[in-house]
């Protein structure tokens, strides 16, 4: 019961022979189709494999040789073994020998029910052992795939790892570095304010902050997250992230709406890296062209992977993304902004995930876009 | 508003030393002194009792939490530390040696100005709650003697605890002394008798 039948394929134009042989084959339990034909047998072949051809030598219109050999040219057909049913004749065995390169067999007329069925079956078993080893062959072919794509994936990890540990020793001695000059332009500015160079100074204050943030998005983006996770009030965090942001906006008319319905808003979060999150959401709304950005901020419960979870949703009157930015919003350096190293929300992304959680733009229902932020409540 | 703080500065860079030095006296503190080294730092720290200290975190000899802890060890004041690290566990540790501001480098005078003003808020309510917390303790290692003379007043003289209580308050009004000498000198009556009986 548990093996699937197999086809074989009976072409003989007596149905009366067809019929002796269905009944000395039937106890065997395979799927007999029996065709009157060469034509239909060849027809049968052409959607359907089987695991043996009892071919009748004998036929009219076209015989039992002539069909073998049709059969023998189609490649799919070429190692699918042949039964030939004949009467004992010395010419017949003669024209068989051309076939004997592929696997053939005769039975001959009168037909002893015990042989047939025993060479059917052998070749039924061949067929069976043959699939059973391809479908094997086969699970060993995707496991070594899966796995080679793990190898690539953990190799990978390790190389993100080594570039993280990279970047961060960099940050740090940039940091250093980056003192050094920050100490100069304001020693030197307090000496020279008066003066019309103070403004080159300026310029140079200017570049030093972008590539002072530059070093810390990508710090961000690369270095190792090593979460400690702890039930927090997740709006805390946002509005602790709210405060520092609107503080970089000054020339800025910003408000924050809450809408958390009484809803339970603790989750297992390293509260610094999900301030972050916040932060470079708040950022990327307010950092486009307009003065007076309105953000409104809604909770609903989701779930995530069968576990219960919180949908926070981000939504603003100030960016409207195009499909392609929004395809591309979460991808480091991608940005539609003059300002800024483009990493914000590839950052935002990354702690998100490392949290378990889910990040994506969504639809306002208002014009703008929303960026929803789906944490799982339980330990990551 | 902004009152002059004395400062030491514990800063192995010249550059940063010159800097953090002149940006104090801009923002109007005195700079006490300015040492390079964690375990000058802690002898200065000692003898002449800064008001706050600043200290890089990576020194040539200790790091700055290491000094930071010796010197609270011995005189409670507020510490801030500059850093060109910002790991968790750095700052875990920052924050169990008493360190009230962590400035992550590059650090400019308008980050300075808030830290120093929020760490001696700080230091200041910590200090007042640690007044607090001493009177309170006080209060109750006194009430320790009264509750003793009140209940041998009981037995003696056959009072109830109000009037005992009454008793020992008139008592000190008499003699012009605190509750809590009358109760000690009663308690030490008791002990006397006690012994020669």
């Amino acid at each position: 019961m548990d093996k699937k039948k197999v086809n074989v394929l009976l072409v003989d134009d007596q149905p009366a022979k067809r019929l002796s042989y269905q009944s000395i084959l039937e106890c065997l339990g395979e799927n007999l189709v029996s065709v009157g034909s060469g034509r239909e047998a060849l027809q049968y072949l052409l959607n359907n494999d089987c695991a043996v051809i009892l071919l009748d030598v004998v036929m009219p219109d076209m015989d039992g040789f002539e069909t073998a050999t049709l059969i023998r040219q189609r490649p799919k057909l070429e190692l699918t073994p042949i039964i030939f049913l004949t009467a004992y004749s010395t010419s017949d065995l003669d024209r068989m020998k051309g076939y004997e390169l592929g696997a053939v067999d005769y039975v001959f007329a009168p037909v002893v029910p015990e042989i047939l069925r025993a060479k059917v079956s052998v070749f039924v078993e061949l067929y069976r052992s043959r699939h059973e080893l391809a479908h094997a062959n086969e699970m060993l072919r995707m496991e070594i795939s899966e796995r080679r794509i793990a190898e690539q994936k953990a190799l990978q990890a390790e190389r993100m790892a080594a570039v993280g540990q990279m970047v961060t020793g960099l940050a740090h001695e940039s940091r250093n570095a980056l003192q050094q000059i920050q100490s100069s332009i304001e020693m030197l500015s307090r000496r020279i304010q008066a003066s019309p160079e103070a403004m080159l100074l300026g310029e140079i204050q200017k570049a030093h902050d972008r590539m002072h943030h530059l070093l810390e998005d990508v710090r961000g983006y690369a270095a190792p997250l090593n979460l400690s996770c702890d039930r927090f009030d997740v709006s805390r965090l946002w509005g602790e992230a709210w405060k520092r942001v609107v503080k970089t906006h000054p020339d800025l008319v910003a408000t924050l709406h809450e809408h958390t319905q009484g809803l339970d808003l603790n989750c297992m979060v390293d509260k610094y890296p999900m301030e972050q999150v916040f932060y470079n959401i708040f950022e990327n709304c307010l950092n486009g062209s307009r003065r007076v950005v309105k953000i409104d901020l809604r909770c609903s419960p989701a779930e995530l992977r069968g576990e219960s979870a919180l949908r926070i949703e981000v939504c603003d009157d100030n960016t409207d993304l195009t499909p392609e930015q929004r395809g591309r919003l979460f991808e480091p350096f991608y940005s539609t902004k003059t300002t800024g190293s483009g990493l914000g929300m590839a950052i935002a992304k990354r702690i998100v995930e490392a949290h378990h959680g889910h990040i994506a733009v969504t639809k306002c229902p208002s014009p703008g876009n929303a960026i929803e932020v789906i944490l799982p409540r339980g330990a990551p | 508003m902004n009152q002059s703080i004395s400062v030491a500065i514990a800063e192995d860079e010249p550059l940063m030393q010159s800097y953090l030095q002149e940006t104090l006296k801009l923002l109007g503190h005195r700079v006490q002194c300015i040492v390079s080294t964690g375990r000058e730092l802690v002898e200065r720290c000692k003898a002449e009792k800064p008001e706050l200290v600043i200290t890089d975190i990576r020194l040539p000899d200790m790091d700055g939490l290491t000094s930071a802890a010796e010197i609270y060890a011995s005189e409670a004041v507020p510490i801030i530390v500059i850093s060109a690290f910002h790991d968790a566990e750095l700052i875990e540790r920052a924050e169990k040696n008493h360190v009230l501001a962590y400035l992550v480098k590059p650090i400019k005078q308008q980050d300075l100005e808030p830290a120093i003003a929020i760490a001696m808020r700080r230091f200041q309510e910590f200090r007042e709650m640690r007044k607090e917390a001493d009177n309170l303790r006080q209060a109750l290692e006194d009430r320790k003697p009264i509750e003793r003379a009140k209940g041998l007043l009981m037995k003696r003289a056959g009072l109830d605890e109000p009037e005992a209580f009454r008793r020992l308050q008139k008592l000190a009004r008499d003699k012009n002394q605190k509750l809590i000498q009358i109760a000690q000198v009663i308690v030490t009556a008791e002990e006397a008798f006690q012994k020669s009986m």
